[in-house]
């Protein structure tokens, strides 16, 4: 669609649009200039730390029992769940039969490929044992792929959420 | 010590080696400025983290220092099919003719001392080509620019060298014109001279139209949005893709000289160089007053940097021929008739 | 024939039926745990009830005949509402511990529930507790899961009669126990008991936690472990996640239901042969050339050097290809006016109880006999220029292994189509790589002369192609159309898979 607009003999010298469009940009100088950097909207990172909402979808924590062992029993919800086929589940047979309940199956081995995961959060909606959340951690980083596919014990060892 | 550093050979090489050291700081400030004010600007932050010792912040003022670090330890890389000895050239020609310029401009008042006329630009004020020596090596740039994308032997280094020729060629000749407002009211082409017209009223205000057409293609002429062709860094890729470190720097460095020289000139044509109420009748205040003007106008060149997009290539050359120039004929005119009115 | 109403739609049935297997022939769902096509109706579940007009009660689906005039209602408010109870008197004593059930994904329970179910428990008693027993070398039994359908109990006692299983204890303590388990380790049989288990009460100690039913896709096939041409559902997990050791496509085998042939079972040795095609080792990938590996285009320039030849030729074919295999190889030898053998399949003593297993260990040994191929042993001189050998995942004779490898070793041209690496593929100039029985769709005749077709789930492997492709190129687009030529030639009736569908065609 074409739009006729017909500019005013002052619009067409375009200097008091200059102007302005100068006066804006000298108000958000000023603004930042006397702003202290604690008040700005850019966070300096590895001083200053974001507050994620509760909400948020970071690292990946496999939480356990009182006893301490994981609760997660191998069911490969997560791992059906994942649209990115980031996780890999080994099972195991267990011979451990609790008067409340009956404990078959556990992973043998849990790893998570951080590289191919997209942080979704289907793995903690298909989680039927609540096994596998996803934390408030945001600062993962490695130095190598080999690295970036985290195993069940460094699953474990993920710092619970703030608000659990 | 007063008296020896006042003997005119010394004095001359003390004025050469500060006006140097001067100017390529302010480059190097500048370049800093540039980034910081984009950053204001936008809410950002901008470079901040660079710290002296590994300690001293100071607000990313070492960010030029690491810069140029960076540049001179990057490896420098020439292509297979440039021609070499210009691909060499180009940066060189591009700086020394920004830098040269300055020589002409008087950044303070002259004064006598046991008799000796001390003046305080570089070039003798008695040589009496001032405005001309300006524009005459000013114009030297534009070589650096297409033989450096000639050079480059790259389809888009060319095309980028010719729209900034181009647009440079275009946007000197209304920059002349306007001056010709102020060369002819002055009667001199000494920018002294042009100087001690100034006393009392800016030609700022007189020749307002020929300011304002000299102070749009300052911008033009020393490639700076919203004129940038010739680089075009955010999308359009200009003469230098080819150039890698220090080489590369030689350009950003000739581009900040410039713009260093422009503002100076525009200074010394337009608003009355190093006068400046109650402040002038010191030489150092004098001094002052025209580093005061100079920093002003820089601001502004950063300013309107950030605040304005770029034009089209074809709304650039229409403001050019059909804008610009028109205006600074007028200007001319109307000058040259309220000469002859006046006698 | 009578007629019947079932939710108000008219229909007109054989007599004689009960009426889950009318609703099944008209695919109503009717959910049922312990009726079994192949065993005796029990009715212990009740899962099927359903209303019948007249009657003052809800009546059993699979043990009530149908009669004219009968009026039926599946889907109606108080059948719905018998489920309803039917499945939370289930779910009183059952686990529900799906995550770590090997049968979810394919489970009956699991299955009605989510469709006829209850989301909340609404007793507060505990559950009773049993361990999970590993019964015998192949089954587990997790007596938590059970629903006492008796499937188990009834298949050993009726199919194999070897009685290896009873129920003991009474009203809620029931349960299942092994009480013979050296019979069950012996029992060709008794991995169906897995099968059948409508819950995951019995299992498989081999497929225990080793995959997930729904990561794997469900391929009909023909066993081709015997010439019974017993029908199976093949397990294939294809889709290899980056993580996933590569263990093989073939996840296992289990039976599928052939109502024309009233069969439902499959013996063990069948249901484990699933890790042989798994085998990469051995598996000819690439043409092979004196030894060498070669390329296709030096394959096909050797084939044709050796059919433009001029000499006589002949062409084994093997029991153990398919029918469209087989019938590119008598194309061949038709054309060239080669000389057609087949070896002797291999022979293998019966286990006890036999019930449908086969002698003769090769799938489709009933189309050589049909097609009167001469044995191979039976040939009178093995001097030939070009000959071809077809050969496939199985074992023929001794006598006629040694005779084929006489022929290939005497000839000048000596091709070899075969799966795996063996002896022909060594003491041939050209062993060409053949796709195995999961890889193509196939079909084969079994020892009733029922013609079968085996899908190919996994499609054709990099670099391997049919025969027919080698030998015509583009003169068939698919094994189809082989099917189709070879049924009005040689059988003189129209087939396509289409007409042999899931169950197959009687010749």
């Amino acid at each position: 669609m074409k739009k006729e607009v017909k500019l005013s003999f002052w619009d067409r010298l375009y200097l008091p649009a200059i102007l302005v469009g100068m006066g804006i940009t000298i108000k958000h100088f000023f603004k930042n200039l006397f702003t202290p950097p604690s008040k700005r909207y850019t966070v300096e990172f590895p001083e200053r730390k974001k507050d994620v909402p509760e909400w948020y979808r970071g690292l990946h924590r496999l939480n356990t029992r009182d006893d301490g062992s994981v609760k997660c029993v191998a069911c490969y919800c997560c791992a059906t769940a994942c649209p990115a086929d980031a996780i890999f589940i080994e099972a195991e047979d267990i011979d451990d039969l609790d008067e409340s309940y009956p404990r078959e199956k556990r992973p043998k081995q849990f790893i998570i490929d951080l590289h191919r995961c997209i942080f979704c959060g289907f793995c903690q909606e298909a989680c039927p044992e609540d096994a596998i959340v996803l934390t408030n951690e945001y600062e993962i980083t490695q130095l190598s792929r080999d690295e970036g596919l985290i195993t069940m014990e460094e699953l474990i060892k993920t710092p619970k959420k703030k608000m659990d | 010590m007063m008296a020896k550093l006042l003997a005119p050979e010394v004095f001359m090489i003390v004025k050469v080696v500060a006006v140097f050291i001067i100017v390529l700081t302010m480059v190097a400030v500048g370049t800093w400025v540039e980034r910081r004010g984009a950053a204001f600007i936008q809410d950002r932050v901008g470079p901040n983290r660079v710290a002296l010792f590994g300690k001293f912040r100071i607000m990313g003022l070492a960010q030029p220092v690491a810069d140029g670090i960076k540049f001179f330890f990057k490896e420098d890389v020439i292509p297979a099919n440039a021609d070499k000895i210009l691909f060499v050239l180009a940066p060189l020609i591009a700086f020394i003719p920004a830098t040269m310029t300055f020589a002409a401009i008087p950044f303070g008042r002259s004064f006598d001392i046991n008799g000796v006329h001390y003046f305080l630009s570089i070039l003798p004020p008695a040589t009496n080509i001032g405005v001309l020596y300006v524009f005459a090596i000013g114009s030297m740039g534009v070589y650096g620019i297409i033989v450096g994308a000639w050079a480059s032997n790259n389809k888009w280094s060319i095309l980028g060298g010719m729209r900034a020729s181009a647009q440079i060629i275009s946007y000197e000749l209304a920059m002349t014109m306007a001056v010709v407002g102020v060369v002819l009211s002055t009667g001199s082409l000494r920018l002294d001279r042009v100087i001690s017209a100034q006393t009392g009223l800016w030609n700022v205000v007189p020749q307002f139209l020929g300011a304002l057409v000299f102070f749009v293609s300052m911008f033009a002429e020393t490639n700076r949005l919203p004129f940038d062709f010739a680089e075009g860094e955010s999308e359009i890729i200009g003469y230098h893709v080819e150039y890698g470190s220090m080489k590369f720097s030689m350009f950003a460095l000739a581009e900040y000289a410039n713009m260093i020289t422009a503002a100076a000139l525009f200074v010394t044509l337009y608003l009355g160089g190093w006068h400046f109420p109650w402040l002038d009748q010191w030489i150092w205040g004098s001094i002052l007053a025209f580093l005061l003007k100079l920093v002003s106008i820089l601001w502004i060149f950063v300013w309107v940097r950030w605040t304005l997009p770029r034009f089209r290539y074809d709304q650039l050359m229409r403001l050019g021929w059909k804008v610009m120039i028109p205006l600074s004929l007028v200007n001319m005119i109307v000058v040259a008739l309220f000469l002859a009115y006046r006698g | 024939m009578m007629n019947i109403k079932i939710d108000n739609k008219e229909h007109s049935v054989e007599e004689g039926q009960t009426i889950l297997e009318v609703c099944r022939n008209l695919d109503i769902e009717i959910p049922h745990f312990c009726y079994h096509p192949g065993l005796s109706i029990a009715g212990n579940c009740r899962m099927c009830l359903v209303e019948v007009k007249g009657m003052p009660k809800l009546m059993t689906a699979c043990s009530t005949m149908v009669q004219d005039k009968m009026e039926i209602f599946t889907d109606s408010d108080v059948v719905k509402e018998a489920r309803k109870g039917v499945l939370e008197f289930i779910l009183l004593d059952h686990p529900v511990d799906c995550p770590i059930c090997d049968k979810s994904g394919e489970c009956d329970l699991q299955n009605y529930n989510f469709d006829y179910g209850i989301d909340q428990r609404r007793s507060i008693f505990p559950k009773e507790r049993h361990k999970v027993e590993k019964i015998s070398e192949k089954i587990y039994k997790n007596d938590n899961r059970c629903v006492l359908c008796t499937r188990c109990i009834r298949f050993l006692d009726e199919v194999t009669k070897t009685h290896e299983f009873t129920t003991i204890e009474r009203g809620s303590h029931t349960h299942i126990t092994c009480v013979d388990p050296e019979g069950l380790d012996q029992n060709p049989f008794a991995s169906n008991i897995a099968d059948l288990c409508p819950v995951g009460a019995l299992g498989l100690n081999e497929f225990r936690f080793k995959k997930r039913v729904w990561l794997t896709e469900h391929v009909r096939a023909v066993c081709p472990g015997c010439e019974a041409g017993c029908n199976l559902t093949v397990d294939l997990h294809t889709k290899q996640t980056p993580l996933d050791p590569n263990v093989g496509p073939v996840v296992r085998f289990t039976s599928a239901d052939n109502y024309s042939m009233q069969r439902f079972f499959i013996c063990d040795e069948g249901r484990y042969s699933y890790s042989g095609y798994n085998e990469t080792e051995r598996r000819l990938l690439h043409p092979e050339l004196d030894g060498e590996e070669t390329t296709n285009g030096k394959a096909k320039a050797f084939l044709k050097e050796a059919l433009s030849s001029e000499l006589t030729g002949a062409v084994v074919l093997s029991p153990l290809a398919s029918v469209e295999e087989n019938y590119a190889a008598i194309l061949l030898a038709e054309q060239m006016g080669y000389d057609l053998y087949r070896p002797s399949p291999f022979r293998k003593d019966l286990p006890e109880p036999a019930l449908f297993i086969e002698k003769i260990k090769a799938p489709n040994h009933r189309m050589m006999k049909l097609l009167e191929v001469p044995k191979v042993t039976d040939m009178e001189s093995s001097d030939y220029g070009v000959v071809l050998v077809l050969n496939s995942i199985g074992s023929i004779r001794d006598n006629s292994l040694v005779k084929i490898l006489s022929l290939l070793k005497r000839a000048k041209y000596s091709i070899t189509f075969e799966v795996e690496r063996s002896e022909f593929s060594e003491n041939s100039k050209l062993a060409l790589p053949a796709p195995m029985f999961l890889e193509e769709d196939g079909c084969f005749i079994n020892s009733s002369k029922r013609i079968q077709r085996s899908t190919g789930g996994l499609g054709y492997p990099e670099g391997v192609r049919p025969l027919w492709e080698w030998l015509f190129g583009n003169r068939f687009t698919n094994s189809e159309s082989l099917l189709t030529q070879f049924s009005n030639e040689k059988l003189g009736i129209e087939l396509s898979y289409e007409k042999i569908g899931k169950e197959g065609v009687e010749l």
